[in-house]
Parts: C-alpha cells; structure tokens; sequence
C-alpha cells in the first residue's frame, strides 16, 4: 500500500483508474434513481394525507430528493473528472512520445 | 347557555378520507432509499480507499481526488444519518394517521347513529382523541424535516450545491478517534458502520493494535491495521527475533503474492500470540469465503507458507467448479496449535481456539449485515485437530456463522454433525490415515452414527494429501466451496 501524495511519485494505471470512474457512475446513476424515488414518494405524501400537513410531509421528502441529488452530481463529476484526468494524461503521455520520437502524434 | 357543537372538526373529517395506502406506499419507498445508502457509502468509500492507497494512480491529481472522494463520503455519512432520523419521523407519522383514521371514523360513525326521535350528539371524547392524533401526525411531518436541518436543509430545500452541504458537514476532518466497542462483533460492525471514513482512517492510524483483531471490522480496515503493525515490527529494532522472524515470513508471503496479481487481506496479525490470519481475495465482497483452520504444530513461522499453497489450490478447485464466483481463501491461524504431546491429545487449545474461531465468524458475517452487503457462502475447512476446534466452536453459545463445514483426517468429534450447527457437513477420512483411525477425541466423523456427507478420498491420501491437486479430495473440497449441489 503506498499513497497518492507522495511528492516523488507519478503512478497511473489507466485501466483500474478508469474501473473507479466506472464504479463512480454507476453510484451516481443509482442515487438519481433514489432521488426520483423520493420525488415520487413526495407526491403521494401530498395526495394521501392532503392539506398543511401532506405538503410538510411532502417538503420533507423533497429534501430527500434534493440532498441524493446533490450526491448523485458530485458523484458524477468526479467520474467525469477522473475519466478526463486519464484521458488528458495518456494524450499528454502520447504528444511526449511523438516530440521524442520525431514523429508528431495527434490526440487519442 | 350556548348549543352543543354538533359538527364534527374539518380536520377530523379530513383525517377520515386519508389515502393511508398510498401514505405507507411513500413511507416505504423512503424506507428503501435510506436503506440502500449505507452500502452506496460503502462502495463509493472503496473507491475512495482504492484511490487513497495509491497503487494505481499517484501524484497531485490523485492527491486531489482522494481528498474530494473523503469528502464526498463525509457528505454521503451525514446526509445517512439525518435521512434515517428523519424515515423514523414518517414512521411514526404512518403510525399516527392510522391512529387518528380509526378515530375519525369511529367519532362520523357515532354522529350518524342518531336515535329514533333522538338528535345527534357529537362523540367529544373520540374526537378530541381523533384531534390529537391529528395533531400528532402534523408533529411528526414537522420532525421529518427538522431531522433534515443538520444538512442544511432550510425551510425545505436543501443546500444550492455540493460546496454548500460540505461546509455544513461535520466531522469531515475528524481530530480524535473513538475507540468503539470491543464486541461483540454485530456491536462493532454497527459502530463502525456508523463512522465516516475520514473518522474510520483516523482510527486505524491511531490504534492499529486494537482494530487489526477486532471481529467485526470490515477485512480492509483491519487490513490496513495489520499491515500498518507488520511494518512498524519490520522497522524496530527492539522487536522480539522470533517475532521479527515471523513478520518477515508474512511481509514475504504477501509480496509474493501480490506479484502475482492476487488480492491479499491480513487479517490478523498478533505476532506476541504467534497468530496469524492471511486471505487470498476480499473477505468483504466474495461470493464464498473459504476459512481453513489447521491442525497441530502449525505457526505463521514455519507453515504459512505450505498453508498459503493450499489456499490457493482450494480457490483454483472452486474456481474450477464455479468459474464465475467471487472467491476469497483464509488460512486462520487464529488460534494456539498444539504443540507437545500435553497439548496434543488434550482439548484444552482447541476450547480456546474455537471461542475465537465463533467470533471470527460472526465478525466475517456482521461486517457485510452492518452494511446490508450480500452474504457470502460460508464454509470451515478443518484439518486433523483444526476439527476439534470445529467441534468446540460449534459449543459456543449462538448459531456458529458457517453454511458448510468440511472436516478432513478429523481424529473424532464429541457428537454428531447436527451438533455442528451448519446445515452442511461434510467429511473425508482416508483408510490409511493414522489420525483418524486413533478416534482420539471421539466418534470417527466417517462413521454412518455421525451422519456427514462423505467427501472422495484416495488409498494416497494419508493425512496430509487432502489439499493434493492430484487427489479427488481437492476437487470436491472446491466443489463445497462453490456451493454445487451434491458436490460429491
């Protein structure tokens, strides 16, 4: 186990890198499921009890809705943020290697 | 003097026409998503380790991440915590609209029973309580969003964006550990659940001592414990040789493997007790979790290595007969082998043994409940005195947390398979095994009385040919494993 910090170190797998990514997406699509739910669950709140109450109740699971959402995006971002940290780094890796090779190679 | 109040309260005769299926149906729903985000957190804290360690990708960028990953899990925690105050609010708010229901229908059922020649009365008893109930139900809708306010939701809405919420997050750079419940494991497993990584981080780095045996802990945490003890005893000078000796045979042992690809969990690491557990896979995510317990004279010094072998050779036979199963293998030498003949042929190592092997599979098993993760298949493989143990484990009061049992060169169990407490039980016992033809410590587990499934054995077996990939033992032991029906 080393750590991602260490100032001498530059480490990139990029398959298992990408997998987190993955696994990263796959939680957020979840939790957008979940604050769908709650949204759901909002209106029949407001319909089942009706009046001051049903709508306190409802608000209630609307904030549900809104903090899995909130989750959900950053999850999101930061899938998108790692997925390009890789790809921006194997284009870097690429740009170096046609410089030093003599032969100029386009983005992958 | 004024006339009697003859009409029934609105909020009465609302509380009456309540859709209280559809208010259960969207309590319910509320109930799934709190209860799905304890082992969200959970992944999504894997991913944070993942990045934390380091292994695959290092450097400022990864720095950066791991730190917005701790802090996104921070987040995930107290949002956990405030949703489920607030599901017990709509609990308790299904409970008192059912209450004031039955209460606002029972008091319109008596208004409209009038008597002949008779006017109608109003029931003031049934409706002041139906009134409460009412109240009760208002309370309790207020409750479910006041529960929400740690997370700054305000007047019902939530925080504008992440940043918002972070900065009402508490304990996201926790300062002191709480050291936590010593057991029982389902104690533990619920406790730390309940922390957010960055307090669970601060508490393996403060006692990796403590938590590295702690049954109960998730396998990564008491991992990262372990290993943070196995290279604090490499690095001081002062450690014990002998201990020194065997830190050096697991710090081998699991860079050997790891450079071969496999995933390696030190599970136990108390090198003062010579007592050392080493998985091969995840004991977290696994679909089957293989746990052998060996038998006399075995040590982290001198047999990890042989033990590590037959690990593997039992998760390739599983792999083999279930190519597409999550397997994780342990050797647990979590108990004093005996050693010396008053050892040897006394029970006393393996009453002590078995205690701890009960609550080490309770801890395997509360990690994943505490999380609601999927259970994994269970199964013991108990060689030559490492079934004694088996036995004594199974004497533990509580059911012993195992699906299968499988009991190889056993020399005698005090009772019968059903005492095991698994639903299965399995056994191989060879002909020329010498341990096993001793009965020292009870009935011969091949015997029909004992009422095990008999496992494939070899005139080559012996006593110590039941791990032999070229012997039919293995395989079957694989198939146990696995879980295949009639693995025979």
């Amino acid at each position: 186990m080393s750590t991602p910090g260490h100032p001498d170190v530059l480490r990139l797998r990029p398959d298992a890198v990408l997998a987190l990514a993955g696994e990263l997406t796959s939680l957020a699509a979840e939790l957008h499921e979940d604050a769908d739910s709650s949204r759901g669950a909002a209106g029949s709140l407001a319909r089942a009890l009706d009046g001051d109450d049903g709508a306190t109740a409802a608000s209630a699971a609307t904030a549900w809705a809104e903090l899995g959402q909130l989750l959900a995006e950053r999850a999101d971002a930061l899938a998108r943020t790692v997925a390009g940290a890789v790809r921006a780094s194997l284009d870097h890796d690429a740009g170096i290697a046609g410089s030093v090779g003599g032969h100029p190679r386009g983005p992958r | 003097m004024t006339a009697p109040l003859l009409e029934t309260p609105v909020q009465v005769r609302m509380a009456a026409t309540w859709d209280l299926p559809l208010l259960r149906g969207a309590v319910g729903t509320l109930a799934g998503v709190a209860e799905r985000l304890p082992s969200w957190r959970v992944r999504l804290e894997g991913v944070a380790r993942a990045v934390d360690d380091g292994d695959s990708w290092a450097g400022p960028a990864a720095l950066e991440a791991a730190g917005a990953l701790r802090d996104l899990s921070a987040a995930g925690w107290a949002v956990e915590g405030a949703l489920t105050d607030s599901l017990a609010a709509f609990q308790r708010l299904c409970a008192e609209a059912d209450r004031a229901q039955d209460l606002a229908r029972e008091a319109l059922v008596r208004m409209e029973a009038v008597p002949p020649g008779g006017q109608p009365s109003l029931p003031s008893a049934t409706v002041a309580a139906a009134l409460d109930a009412v109240a009760a139900v208002g309370a309790a809708a207020q409750d479910a969003g006041r529960a929400l306010i740690g997370v700054g939701v305000q007047q019902a809405s939530a925080p504008a964006d992440f940043a918002a919420l972070a900065q009402v997050v508490p304990l996201a750079n926790p300062v002191c550990a709480v050291p936590g419940p010593a057991g029982p494991p389902g104690a533990v497993a619920a406790w730390w659940a309940a922390l957010p990584l960055t307090a669970q981080l601060l508490a393996l780095r403060t006692d990796p001592a403590g938590l590295g045996r702690r049954d109960g802990l998730p396998a990564w945490a008491r991992d990262r414990a372990n290993r943070l003890l196995l290279a604090e005893a490499l690095a001081a000078p002062a450690t014990d040789p002998y201990a020194a000796f065997t830190a050096g045979v697991v710090a081998r042992r699991i860079e050997a493997e790891e450079a071969t690809g496999r995933q390696v969990q030190l599970h136990l690491l108390d090198l003062a007790g010579d007592r050392v557990s080493l998985a091969l896979g995840d004991l977290d995510t696994a679909d089957a979790v293989a746990l052998m317990v060996p038998g006399i004279h075995s040590t982290p010094g001198d047999d990890l290595g042989g033990l590590v072998g037959d690990a593997r050779a039992v998760a390739g036979a599983a792999g083999e007969a279930a190519p597409a199963l999550g397997l994780a293998t342990m050797v647990w030498l979590g108990y004093d082998s005996p050693s010396g003949a008053g050892q040897v042929l006394g029970r006393r190592n393996a009453v002590a043994g078995g205690a701890v092997l009960a609550s080490a599979l309770s801890g395997l098993a509360a990690g994943r409940d505490a999380v609601a993760a999927p259970e994994a298949r269970t199964t013991v493989l108990a060689h030559s005195y490492g079934t004694v143990v088996v036995d004594e484990a199974a004497d533990v009061p509580g059911q012993l947390d195992a699906d299968a049992l499988v009991l190889l060169g056993s020399p005698g169990m005090e009772e019968d398979a059903d005492s095991l407490e698994a639903p299965e039980v399995y056994d191989a016992a060879a002909p020329d095994d010498l341990v096993v033809a001793s009965r020292w410590f009870g009935r011969a587990t091949a015997s029909e009385r004992f009422g095990s499934t008999g496992l494939p054995v070899d005139p080559d077996t012996g006593h110590s040919g039941y791990y032999d990939p070229d012997l039919p033992t293995l395989a079957a032991i694989g198939r146990v494993v696995a879980g295949v029906p009639d693995p025979r």
